[in-house]
Order: C-alpha cells, then sequence, then structure tokens
C-alpha cells in the first residue's frame, strides 16, 4: 500500500469517525462562544416565527437583538418568555439600527438576518465551519431565495415539517461543502466581529439593504476578507405580496452606489457587482458604526397679519417625543407679549429673532438661519396642531426615504407604506408643513397673505408624506 | 369562525382540499356529504348527512359553494358569509345551465375564486372580489399554523387569505385583488421577454395591465399580440383584439379614439347605429355615457358599472341596468326597476316581461317555488315564450336534486 494510499485510507477514517460522532450528537459545535443574531424585524407575525425557529434550531447559544423596522411595529414580546436570550430594541428615527446594534457585539460570530429567514437545523454550525476551515473566510451565507447570485435557490415547500426533512437530508450529503464567491446579498449572512474593527459599519448614505450588504462586501473583499458560501445549509424566506419600504433600489442611490465603486449606471440592476474586479477598486474609507442620530433645528413662527391667525391658536407641542433638538423662535410683526407664554415655551427656546415688520419677515428667516446648528431645519407655525411625535416622524422620513426636503400633506392615512409620494416637480408647499436639510440653495421662501410657502429647488428629493399632524 | 363545504360531485371532486387548511380564523369545518376517515384527519374536517345540516343554524357559518346547484338550498339558509369557487362546465351537465347558474352564484356571493384563469379573467370583467386560486411562482408568502405543522403559503394562497381575513373581519378587500392583478401582470410581462411573438401571453399581459389601469403600457401588448393574430390568420381579432384598444383609450379619457376604433371593429347596422348614438353623446358632453357604453361593448361590465353608478340620469340608470341584466344582478336590477317606476322614468323601466322572469328566478333561488311559477305563468300571459323559463326551472331544479340525490346516497 502506497503512503497516498495510506493517507486516503486514514482520511476516510477519519471522516467516519466524524459522521459516526456527529450522528449521535458528540459534535457539531464548532464553537463554544455565543453567537450573536441581529435580527431586522419588517412584519410581526414573520418575527414571531423566525425567532422562534431561531430558538429552535440554533445549536449554539445564542442571543438575539430585535430590531423593529419602523416607529409603528408592534411589540412581540409577549409571545415569548422572560427567560429567553431575546434583547427588543425600541424603534429609534435617524439612525441606521444595524449599525448600532454592531457597536454591543461581544461574540465572535455575529448574525445578521431579517425576520423573513426561517432556519433549519444546523444552520449555525455549518455558517461557522467554514470560517474555521479557513482564516480569510470573514462572511459566510447559506444557500437561499434571497441570495441573488451562486446562491441563490428558490424551493418549494408545503410545510415546516417538508423543510426540516429536506434539511435534514441536504445536510449530511453536502456536508462541509462551501465554495468562495465574489458577492453576497442575502438576508442571512453570519460574520466575524473583528470584520467590524477593519471594515466598520453598513454605509448610512444607502438606503436599501441589498446595496448596503453589496457595499459591505465589496469594503470586506478589498480588504483581503473572502467571502463563502454554504452549499450544506438552505434556509427558507418569506416574501411580501406588495414591495416593502427599503426594497427597491432608487435610481439616484444607485448612481452613488455606481460612483462610489467604478461601475457603469447603465449596468443596473445588481448583477454586475458580482463581476466587479476588485483589484481595479481604490480602497474604501472605513465607516465607523459610532453615529450620533440627526441634529434638527425647529424653527417656531408666530407671525402677525396672516389671515389665519385668527383662528384660535394651538400651544406649539415643544414636548416632543424627539430629543435631539434646536429650538429657534421667530415672532414675525407687533406682538404685545410673548404668545403662549404662559406655556413657558419661549423661555425654553435655545434663541429667540423678532421683527416688528411683517415684510422683514426674509430678513427674521435669514437671522435664524445663521444660528442653526442642525443638520435638518424643521418648521412649526403657531396656528398648526403638531401631534408630539411630529419631530420623530420628519426625522424618520427624512433619513429612510433619503430626502432633502419632507412634506406633511396633512391627511391622515393609516398605511404608511403608501403615503410616499415624490412629486415629478417640485411645487410650493406650506412652510409649516415643511422640513429640508441645511444644504445650499435648498430652495426659496415665499409669503402670501395666507401662507407662507417654501419652493424646493427642483433637483432635490422631496417626500411628501400624510400624518403627524392635524390640519386645522 | 365556521366553515361549510358544498361540493359539487361530493368530497372525491373537490379539488380545494389544501386551501381548507388554510381558512382563516379556522374553528370548524364540516363538509356536506361523505368524507374518507383518513380525510377527515389529515384535513381536519367532519363529514355531516344533508339532514343534519339543515337542521343546523347556518347564519354562523361561512358557506363554500363549489356548484350553482346548492344556490338555491344555500340561499334558504341564510349563510354568515358566501364563499363561491367557480369551476368549468363537468362533462356530464348542460354546459348553458351550468355557466349561466354558476354567474348567479357568483353574482350572489361575497367572494369568489377559481383556479381556472379564463374564469377569472372573464370574471374581473364582470365584478370585483374575484380571486385567481392558481399560480406558478415557487416562493413562500406567509404561513399559517395547522395543528402541530406551519403551513407555507404561496402567493395566490397568501392573497386568498389575507381577503378572506378581511372579509371575516367586515373590511373592504379590493386591495388584494390588485396585488393578485400585479403578480399575474409581471408574470406574463416577464414571459413576454422570453416569447416575444406568443399572441396570448402579450394578450395577457395587455389584459393584466388594463385591469391595473395601465393602458398606456398595455396598448403595445395588445397590439402586439393583433399583430401576432393577423400574421397567423385568425381573421375575428379585429373584434376580439383590436376592439380592445377602444376600451384602452375609453380608460385613459380619450373617447374620440375609442368610438373611432370600436367603429373600424363592427359591421352589423345596428353596431353601426351604436356608433353614432355615442358619437351624438360625445358631441352633447355625456362622456360617462360613452366610457361606460365603450366598456360595456367590451365586456367589461364591472368597469361600465363603476363608471355609471354615481349617474343620477334617466339614460345612466338604463344603461347601468343593462350592465347588471348581463352581470346576472337580478336584485340590483329589480332594485333600478323600481327606483325608476317611483320616480316615474320612463327610460329605466324594464319590460314587464323580463322584470317578472327576473323576479321568477329569484324567488326560485331563494326557494319560494310558488311565487317563482306564479311570476312566470304571470309573465307568459303577456309572452308565450316565457314558458320555456320555466322548463329551464325544472332542469335546473331536476340538475339540483340529481345533485342533492348523490350527496344523501353517499352519507
Amino acid at each position: 500500500m502506497s503512503n497516498r494510499d495510506n493517507i486516503e485510507k486514514n482520511t476516510e477514517h477519519l471522516a467516519k469517525r466524524f459522521t459516526h460522532l456527529d450522528h449521535i450528537g458528540l459534535i457539531g459545535l464548532p464553537s463554544i462562544d455565543k453567537v450573536t443574531i441581529i435580527l431586522e424585524m419588517t412584519d410581526p407575525a414573520w418575527a414571531v416565527h423566525s425567532i422562534q425557529l431561531l430558538l429552535l434550531h440554533s445549536e449554539h447559544p445564542i442571543r438575539i437583538i430585535a430590531l423593529p423596522g419602523s416607529l409603528e411595529f408592534p411589540s412581540i414580546q409577549q409571545y415569548f418568555s422572560k427567560e429567553e436570550p431575546i434583547e427588543f430594541w425600541s424603534y429609534e428615527a435617524g439612525i441606521d439600527r444595524v449599525n448600532q446594534a454592531f457597536v454591543t457585539i461581544e461574540t465572535p460570530f455575529v448574525v445578521l438576518m431579517e425576520d423573513r429567514i426561517m432556519v433549519t437545523p444546523r444552520w449555525l454550525s455549518s455558517l461557522i465551519w467554514p470560517c474555521l476551515d479557513e482564516e480569510r473566510v470573514m462572511i459566510v451565507s447559506p444557500m437561499s431565495p434571497t441570495e441573488q447570485f451562486d446562491g441563490k435557490l428558490d424551493l418549494w415547500f408545503q410545510s415546516h415539517a417538508d423543510l426540516v426533512r429536506y434539511a435534514e437530508e441536504h445536510h449530511p450529503r453536502n456536508q462541509g461543502l462551501w465554495r468562495r464567491v465574489t458577492m453576497l446579498t442575502g438576508s442571512c449572512l453570519l460574520f466575524r466581529r473583528e470584520l467590524l474593527d477593519d471594515v466598520g459599519g453598513f454605509d448610512p448614505l444607502l438606503r436599501s439593504r441589498e446595496l448596503k450588504v453589496a457595499d459591505w462586501c465589496l469594503r470586506a473583499r478589498l480588504l483581503t476578507a473572502q467571502l463563502a458560501l454554504c452549499e450544506d445549509v438552505y434556509v427558507q424566506a418569506l416574501h411580501p405580496l406588495k414591495p416593502r419600504r427599503g426594497e427597491k433600489i432608487l435610481s439616484d442611490e444607485w448612481h452613488l452606489f455606481c460612483s462610489k465603486w467604478g461601475i457603469e449606471r447603465d449596468s443596473y440592476p445588481i448583477t454586475s457587482i458580482s463581476e466587479l474586479d476588485i483589484s481595479q477598486c481604490s480602497i474604501q474609507p472605513f465607516i465607523s458604526i459610532l453615529h450620533e442620530p440627526v441634529f434638527i433645528t425647529v424653527l417656531v413662527v408666530v407671525s402677525e397679519a396672516l389671515d389665519r391667525t385668527l383662528e384660535p391658536r394651538y400651544p406649539i407641542q415643544i414636548e416632543q417625543t424627539y430629543s435631539r433638538i434646536q429650538w429657534i423662535g421667530i415672532l414675525i410683526g407687533e406682538h404685545q407679549e410673548h404668545p403662549c407664554d404662559e406655556q413657558g415655551i419661549w423661555g425654553r427656546l435655545d434663541a429667540l429673532i423678532k421683527v416688528r415688520e411683517v415684510e422683514q419677515w426674509h430678513e427674521a428667516l435669514e437671522a435664524a438661519f445663521m444660528l442653526v446648528k442642525g443638520e435638518v431645519i424643521t418648521f412649526m407655525f403657531a396656528d398648526r396642531a403638531y401631534e408630539s411625535d411630529y419631530v420623530t416622524r420628519v426625522v424618520d422620513f427624512m433619513y429612510r426615504e433619503s430626502a432633502d426636503v419632507v412634506v406633511n400633506t396633512g391627511h391622515d392615512i393609516p398605511n404608511l407604506e403608501a403615503q410616499v409620494h415624490i412629486p415629478k416637480e417640485p411645487l410650493p408647499v406650506p412652510l409649516s408643513l415643511t422640513a429640508h436639510r441645511r444644504i445650499q440653495e435648498v430652495g426659496s421662501y415665499v409669503r402670501s397673505l395666507e401662507e407662507y410657502y417654501f419652493i424646493p429647488r427642483a433637483s432635490l428629493r422631496a417626500v411628501y408624506w400624510t400624518k403627524g399632524t392635524e390640519d386645522e | 369562525m365556521k366553515y361549510m363545504i358544498f361540493c359539487h360531485n361530493g368530497w372525491g371532486d373537490f379539488s380545494y382540499k389544501r386551501m381548507l387548511k388554510l381558512l382563516p380564523d379556522r374553528d370548524e369545518v364540516l363538509v356536506v356529504g361523505e368524507v374518507m376517515e383518513k380525510d377527515e384527519q389529515d384535513y381536519d374536517v367532519c363529514s355531516i348527512s344533508l339532514t343534519n345540516m339543515l337542521s343546523l343554524d347556518l347564519t354562523e357559518y361561512t358557506t363554500i359553494v363549489c356548484s350553482p346547484y346548492w344556490l338555491k338550498s344555500v340561499n334558504s339558509l341564510h349563510p354568515r358569509y358566501m364563499i363561491a369557487l367557480l369551476e368549468r362546465c363537468p362533462d356530464d351537465e348542460d354546459a348553458e345551465m351550468w355557466n349561466k347558474y354558476s354567474e348567479l352564484l357568483a353574482a350572489q356571493a361575497d367572494i369568489v375564486g377559481t383556479a381556472s384563469e379564463r374564469i377569472y379573467l372573464e370574471q374581473c370583467l364582470r365584478r370585483e372580489g374575484i380571486f385567481l386560486l392558481s399560480g406558478e411562482s415557487p416562493l413562500t408568502y406567509g404561513m399559517v399554523n395547522h395543528r402541530h405543522d406551519t403551513l407555507f403559503l404561496n402567493d395566490y394562497e397568501m392573497i386568498w387569505f389575507e381577503a378572506l381575513s378581511s372579509m371575516n373581519k367586515g373590511e373592504r378587500f379590493e386591495q388584494w385583488t390588485s396585488v393578485q392583478w400585479e403578480i399575474r401582470c409581471k408574470y406574463y410581462v416577464d414571459l413576454v421577454a422570453t416569447y416575444p411573438f406568443h399572441a396570448t401571453i402579450s394578450y395577457l399581459a395587455a389584459t393584466y395591465l388594463y385591469l391595473l389601469g395601465r393602458s398606456s403600457d398595455a396598448g403595445m401588448y395588445l397590439v402586439n399580440s393583433f399583430e401576432q393574430m393577423v400574421l397567423h390568420d385568425y381573421l375575428d381579432c379585429l373584434e376580439s383584439h383590436y376592439r380592445f384598444l377602444s376600451s384602452m383609450a375609453a380608460q385613459v379619457g380619450d373617447l374620440e379614439k375609442a368610438i373611432r376604433i370600436y367603429a373600424v371593429s363592427v359591421y352589423s347596422e345596428a353596431d353601426q347605429m351604436k356608433v353614432i348614438e355615442m358619437r351624438d353623446w360625445l358631441e352633447h358632453g355625456k362622456d360617462d355615457l360613452v366610457k361606460a357604453e365603450i366598456f360595456r361593448l367590451n365586456e367589461d361590465y364591472a368597469s361600465a358599472i363603476r363608471t355609471l353608478k354615481p349617474l343620477n340620469t334617466s339614460e345612466s340608470k338604463s344603461l347601468l341596468r343593462d350592465n347588471y341584466v348581463q352581470t346576472y344582478r337580478y336584485e340590483d336590477v329589480l332594485r333600478l326597476t323600481e327606483e325608476g317606476s317611483l320616480s316615474h322614468e320612463k327610460d329605466s323601466e324594464i319590460s314587464l316581461v323580463d322584470s317578472l322572469l327576473i323576479r321568477g328566478t329569484i324567488h326560485m333561488l331563494h326557494n319560494r317555488p310558488y311565487e317563482a311559477v306564479t311570476a312566470i305563468l304571470t309573465a307568459t300571459t303577456v309572452e308565450l315564450s316565457a314558458l320555456r323559463w320555466l322548463s329551464e326551472m325544472s332542469s335546473y331544479e331536476e340538475s339540483a336534486e340529481r345533485m342533492l340525490r348523490s350527496i344523501a346516497y353517499e352519507s
């Protein structure tokens, strides 16, 4: 028997021993450390089911950080006992919550997952093994319907029992099979924690999850990290009947991505990314996962000589749920005393601009703008009612929709997904319902007898939304 | 929620068995007639004999009716909701009668489902609340807990589940109709990219775009389909394809064009007179009438009804009544007739014979045979040909009896 034959025989023996031990459950955990699972929640029913399966099928000790995807996301804590290792975070407007969750990670392996994913038995150890097989493997994905490239596999199962049966048959036949890939875009990714030290977090300028993940994987590859696709694990994914927020890649966001990575803009959609020659790309700057939420300036305007100021005034809702606010008051006209003074509002302002003549309104605005420190400027008028979460919603829309201008159109439509409407041509909009970024030449301000208006510059991304304030 | 299933030919032929596991708010599911013991366990249903069923209070039940021959029995039991599952006519049934009473079943049901895309599209042009119960997508859109397992739902199952859930809550479910149109539309539009010269695929893409109100996009697909039909010598495509462009023109509000296109597609003198009438309406600013009539002439009764409903002239009511007759909404026909006679609007009155025949059919379908026969006999005193309705009714009764006997025999 040659030496080569001996090696083959020994390998076979070892493989048989491994299979035997694995079969009786003596091995199968490639790491004794906890794994942190960051779960991005989009649908309460999906999230409950997804977490139940994580608890059922994860062979390792896990810690789940559950991140709600919107302000309206209901609590699902009641479906789980307090002993379960789940942290339900609250929604925070104006910040990438995934990056925030990254900050808290202490475990060597992390899974980033959407609630549409339904994991299968042995999913977690299968995803960890490639990292132990090869030191440079940094991000690992299972086969799933959510991958766009190599790992895409659409399988139909009638029931969870069928899915588990498939996974249990599929796994031993392909055990240990994985291959290097150039791109991952799916909804379930395992990665090494140390990657965050080198690459940082998601690019907050990108909006769709798919592009965020693609960008993150490309940055990892630039630092010689390898991406692996596990062929021995399949996870099932749910699909929404209607497109969800952040699902569609917007053209301006795609252009941003293309200019970042030197891709032809016409190569839309995302297929061209996997063919990108990474050696031709320049090193992208580290993106810190430490971000402060948006700082916002609220200009509280009380103006005389508007016809509608004869109507009863609302107390300005200065008690906003959003905390990072600079308050600047603007008083236009002859006021005997500070309006709403009994509320103590005017004393709590960071600054106050006062002009006696109504015609000086523009100068008053200009003066206020010089004091603005926030990234976003919101206008609140004394003769309109605003809810206490008004500013939170402004920030949320501004951030989520990558908007330059957001306008509240004032009609209360409960379906939040359906609210965003981007007009083809910018129109004059009531200033009292407007917020815009602090950018050069954002637009112009005009005044009529009844209303102050804002006309956004044509090229800006203006988003109209319809909740958060009650029209008088 | 309690459900009661009325199959056409017994449980064995019932083709929506899996759907029963996916019923929302599922409490009790009874099947009238015999069910094999294994199936009772597998599908978590209980069989109930015809006699025992009649002793139950059906006002608590949502009925799932799979045969037009059940309509009479189910109507008289006043179920909470009626779900109609429409099937193609079985080989051993009289197609004309089956189709007519299936239309009546659909008109009376709260929600309608069918696995046949042909029936589905025909119904979409007739009424609201229609859902397709078949599809090709291999993707999973939702899940339902059933006993100790979780069942995965594909697109049409999920849409059906959502629509039924909305119905159970007393909410509107039309939004799910558009969701299904979007999905079907995308499917066919993608398929056109693979088979650009396939007349039927292009036609279906155009139809779904039209249903979604996107006629400006639909036209291109329809023209493509029409070209293919002409190339392959299908000579009737002027009526079936070209005329459809008039409906699309009407949808985008170009009524001049709509009439012009329609005029090209007709030959008979009566149809030419209709063109002259519509031109006259247009000249007198009766745009909505033209629009509705173009829709009706394209057999899009649903759009015609939507256009006419808010109008309040005798002409519009008369047209609306015609559309109701075409779509077998007999109760609505009688309501409009009564309103018309109360307000002495001559134009909206329906002929006495038609009115009596419709009234007779309604009585029959609500199991009031005496009133039904009286109405029809009264009609025969005016017009002897109305007698054939009696024979149609007795044929219907006979078919219904035959079905009931087979169910009773089974159980």
